[in-house]
């Protein structure tokens, strides 16, 4: 039997497995509340693995080996990053996300900033949730590359010819079968594939970097070669460049700071935070977090190490000359490399599915937030009466079919590299989500005006930035530097027009709509200003990586204390009210605020008396 | 919000270890890079997760 037969049985398999899960679990949805949070049941090791899961995507799968392999050393610069984001995580947002939305009813992170930023209006929910939706569509389509990806390396290690039109039917594939099984899920079932799914990864990272590390003289044996700079062994430039070993002084702290910066995408990436408020009990939350953390700082090493090792291979030449070359056309299939190379096919096929293990779990929770965005957030917030719980979980399977297709065609026709495409949504939603949620916690003074303009300028800093980036704007030829004016302007603009609108609909005030829109735009435009300068002083030929995070997040948060600081706060009452939502207690304590609503049906009635509706039932 | 001191003292001691691993990796070797960061995420999760978690799980 040929191996490419054997290695795709045995990954077929694999799908059989998470698909019969999916099945089973299909019968716990009983209405939206099951579907897009599991109740609020879920336990605390599933809770770790699936908040480790989700979050590490085919960016960790191939993407990582890729980065390692490239970049050497330097790989683990992002791994520190999100080490501490993901830390960051645990100790501010956890247990005070799951306590206040527990108590205000809230299901979805539109929805919480919602309540605690008491928008009457709506607009906020509903920027917030058009941003999931756009972000993690995009998203999605990435994983569906990173599974294609997968495939197809098969298909070449056996002697195939990888084309694009195989590369595209493989995409085809995998997206078709992970949309399938997120249908059938509901939260249940993602959160407890996306456990089997994550122990699964870390079994198939730790067989193929021990079985690699044996055969080339142990764990850290090729990590002096891999950072000696020009090295004979390892100086293969025509993949990629060294990132930071062939760049000096501010341009070097450039590129570690956007290595680092990757992290502040953590507190913005809702498929991670509603991890959160789906955990059982708060007291779970410190053995979910030493789980997560552990399983973080393995896998990400492990990942890293894959691409080393590969490098290494290759240099020493001990990769077969058809996974050698694969290898040489695209960085990304390294892990699939190291695979074929070391391991028995039956293994392989184990070990294989391991990143598409990573890619389902991430894409099935990304596809379950964005249809919680649009049912929940867009539709029935929206609507003025109660609806049918079993009508709206079977919309929420449609709303997953429509997206799934919208995330195919997205990878089919935009970018095929799951690295940087990843690194695109997590930005924005890093920037403009992440912003907003961090300060949710922080700073009570935030207004509903001030989240607005922190949405606005994080998501237009990093679409501008990234389309720079990639020279889709802004650029005369091969100059980066000949539209640097515009390259200013354009934000500070784009903001003002955008908060005119949006804070005369928040404050209904023409006096403070016109002034935090005019100092948001102004104060940001500076920072902006003085970041693109930098980039053309630092770096004038655009040569290094300048990540779009990096400056989008905090010109979203100082956009959200200056439009803050001009607006009005909600009223005293309602405010001591949120922030006692927020404070921990026992239950019955003098201290402990009453839950807003037991059930789906008094969340709704409470949130639409909230909001000044009278509910009829239809 | 309800304890913004221990929130900014559990941001500022991430700050603090980020900084102190970017000065090794400034400043020493790579294996004083490598085995120094892995050391310092090791300890600053254990001390960060146990102030944050103090008082937060009493419900």
């Amino acid at each position: 039997m040929k191996s490419d037969v054997v290695i795709m049985t045995t990954l077929g398999l694999y799908f059989i497995i998470v698909l019969i899960i999916g099945f089973i679990f299909e019968k716990s949805v009983k209405n939206v509340a099951d579907y897009i949070l599991g109740g609020r049941r879920v336990g605390p090791y599933v809770i770790a693995f699936s908040e480790r899961a989700s979050e590490m995507s085919g960016w960790v799968g191939l993407g990582l080996p890729s980065e390692g392999f490239a970049s050497g050393l330097n790989a683990t610069w992002n791994t520190i990053g999100c080490f501490y984001a993901d830390l960051m995580n645990w100790s501010v947002l956890s247990t005070k996300m799951r306590r206040f939305t527990e108590r205000v009813g809230a299901l979805t992170i539109p929805e919480y900033y919602e309540y605690r930023l008491a928008d009457k209006t709506g607009l906020i929910r509903i920027v917030s949730a058009l941003i999931i939706i756009l972000f993690l569509t995009g998203y999605v389509g990435a994983q569906a590359t990173a599974a294609g990806k997968v495939f197809s390396s098969v298909m070449e290690a056996s002697g195939r010819q990888l084309t694009k039109n195989l590369l595209d039917t493989w995409i085809v594939i995998g997206a078709l079968i992970m949309i399938i099984y997120t249908m059938l899920g509901g939260f249940f079932a993602v959160a407890w594939t996306d456990f089997i799914q994550g122990l699964w990864a870390v079994l198939g990272f730790l067989i193929v970097v021990v079985v690699a590390a044996s055969k080339l003289g142990g764990p850290l044996a090729g990590l002096s070669q891999l950072h000696i700079k020009g090295n004979p062994a390892v100086t293969y430039t025509s993949i990629h460049n060294f990132w930071g070993y062939e760049y000096t002084g501010a341009l070097l702290i450039v590129i570690i700071l956007s290595y680092i910066a990757i992290g502040f995408g953590w507190p913005g990436n809702p498929h991670i935070t509603v991890r959160y408020m789906a955990i059982k009990s708060n007291r779970d939350m410190p053995k979910s977090a030493f789980v997560a953390l552990a399983l973080l700082l393995g896998v990400y090493y492990m990942a890293i190490s894959v691409g080393w090792y590969t490098r290494l291979s290759l240099a020493h030449g001990m990769l077969r000359p058809d996974l050698a070359q694969l290898v040489q056309k695209d960085a990304e299939y390294s892990f699939m490399a190291l695979t074929l190379n070391y391991t028995h096919p039956v293994l392989a096929g184990f070990i294989l599915a391991a990143p598409v293990a990573l890619m389902m779990s991430t894409a099935d929770s990304q596809l379950l937030v964005a249809t919680s965005a649009i049912i929940e957030d867009l539709y029935r917030r929206s609507v003025k009466r109660e609806i049918d719980e079993a009508f709206l979980v079977k919309l929420g399977r449609i709303v997953t079919f429509i997206l799934g297709i919208f995330a195919l065609l997205w990878a089919l026709f935009f970018e095929k590299s799951v690295y940087y495409f990843v690194l695109f949504s997590w930005g924005g939603l890093g920037a403009a989500l992440g912003s907003v949620t961090l300060l949710s916690v922080l700073w009570k003074r935030m207004t509903s005006t001030g989240a607005f303009a922190g949405l606005v300028t994080g998501a237009t800093a990093v679409i501008i930035w990234k389309s720079y980036s990639k020279g889709w704007i802004f650029w005369q030829g091969k100059n980066p530097n000949a539209h640097l004016g515009a390259l200013a302007l354009s934000v500070p603009l784009i903001v003002f027009i955008v908060m005119l609108f949006g804070a005369y609909i928040l404050e209904k005030d023409t006096r403070k709509t016109i002034a935090s829109s005019l100092a948001t735009s102004i104060i940001t435009g500076i920072i902006w200003a003085a970041w693109v300068y930098a980039r053309y002083k630092i770096d004038p030929n655009f040569s290094g990586w300048w990540y779009e995070l990096l400056i989008s997040f905090p010109l979203a948060i100082i956009a959200i204390i200056v439009a803050s600081w001009l607006t009005t706060p909600p009223p005293g009452d309602e405010l001591q009210r949120i922030i006692e939502a927020f404070k921990p207690g026992k239950p019955g304590g003098a201290s402990t605020p009453k839950p807003i609503a037991a059930t789906e049906a008094e969340v709704v009635k409470a949130f639409l008396a909230w909001k000044g509706h009278t509910p009829t039932t239809s | 919000m309800y304890n913004v001191r221990k929130d900014l003292t559990v941001l500022g001691l991430i700050a603090l270890f980020i900084f102190l691993i970017v000065l090794i990796a400034l400043t020493g070797s790579s294996t004083a890079f490598w085995y120094g960061q892995v050391v310092l995420q090791l300890v600053m999760a254990g001390i960060v997760l146990s102030i944050a978690f103090r008082g937060e799980v009493d419900e």
